[in-house]
């Protein structure tokens, strides 16, 4: 697939996801990067720590991307909050976190190919109720083992006492 | 199985066929596939199932190796390493049963997982498994340190 055709599909893509995004009421800035890639940013209320989240599309890569980065650095307790993410991203058949723990961020991440495809709005929806719900069901988790509040164990408990 | 499931393991299966991997078992009964694939080094066995109930695809890669009890910390920290730098899919670490799967989906509820985007897929799929399962299975067997491992990784 050449460029111009990647582009043509790449904006079939954002186009869809825009449609998603206001069949769910959802207020969003848009924008195109210098790589060409183009992206929507908006924060929705969550149960305890608000969520900010940024879609992207890749005409290039041709990759739509949700990401949502929790507000809070996880400089200390590196091991536990490494091995803490691992026991979380495992539970999970879509999506997971990336620990960057030289600079403490931690980054929920779904990303979605389009190659030789055009992503659905329902789709796109499917990947941000996931994404909505993971991150809200683990990010006060992670802030505790951060904070170094629990454990290990402590985190298996709250794993197994919410639902999936 | 409904009909947009059976299209999708129809479509992976050509993709299969289409890049001259003919050598699968389909299970219908499990809405699974499954294959291997010879990399650089260490062979690789593949799993892609669909969930009909959500409508996802996954196509996992089960690492063949235990991750030693004492190895477990710097290959979870080498884990976090890598998916922080893969735009597509991550590695699972367990913790309990010490063992590492690649994992990438896909949604299908309203669009067409063609078999070009399967082919686009599986090629990237083995290539990154193929990249860093040999940096995982040295770290783990304490060949290399975490900062080499890393320094591997990330060339």
């Amino acid at each position: 697939m050449d460029n111009k055709q990647k582009e043509l599909n790449a904006k079939r893509v954002y186009t869809a996801l825009c449609t998603a995004l206001d069949e769910l009421h959802l207020h969003y800035s848009k924008n195109t990067l210098e790589s060409g890639s183009m992206v929507c940013d908006f924060k929705m209320e969550s149960d305890d720590l608000p969520l900010s989240i940024r879609i992207l599309v890749s005409p290039s890569a041709e990759i739509l991307s949700i990401y949502s980065s929790l507000p809070f650095a996880a400089k200390k307790n590196v091991a536990t909050v490494a091995l803490a993410v691992c026991m979380i991203n495992d539970r999970w058949t879509v999506g997971g976190y990336d620990y960057n723990y030289a600079e403490g961020e931690l980054l929920y991440r779904i990303n979605m190919l389009f190659h030789g495809t055009t992503i659905g709005k329902e789709s796109i929806k499917e990947a941000l109720y996931a994404t909505v719900s993971h991150v809200d069901k683990t990010n006060d988790l992670l802030y505790d083992v951060a904070r170094g509040t629990i454990d290990l164990e402590g985190v298996m408990n709250r794993l197994e006492n919410k639902e999936d | 199985m409904d009909l947009a499931t059976k299209k999708v393991l129809d479509n992976f299966c050509t993709a299969m066929n289409n890049c001259g991997w003919r050598k699968y078992e389909r299970r219908d009964e499990d809405c699974a596939v499954v294959f291997g694939v010879n990399g650089d080094d260490i062979p690789m066995q593949f799993y892609a199932t669909c969930y009909p109930k959500t409508q996802t695809f996954n196509l996992y890669s089960g690492l063949p190796m235990t991750i030693n009890e004492d190895s477990l910390f710097v290959v979870s920290g080498l884990i976090c390493v890598i998916n922080h730098r893969l735009n597509l899919g991550r590695f699972d670490l367990n913790i309990f049963k010490r063992r590492i799967a690649f994992r990438v989906a896909a949604f299908y509820k309203d669009t067409d997982l063609t078999p070009a985007f399967f082919e686009e897929m599986l090629g990237f799929a083995a290539n990154v498994v193929d990249k860093f399962n040999d940096i995982i299975a040295d770290l783990n067997d304490g060949k290399i340190d975490l900062d080499t491992a890393i320094e591997r990784a990330m060339s």
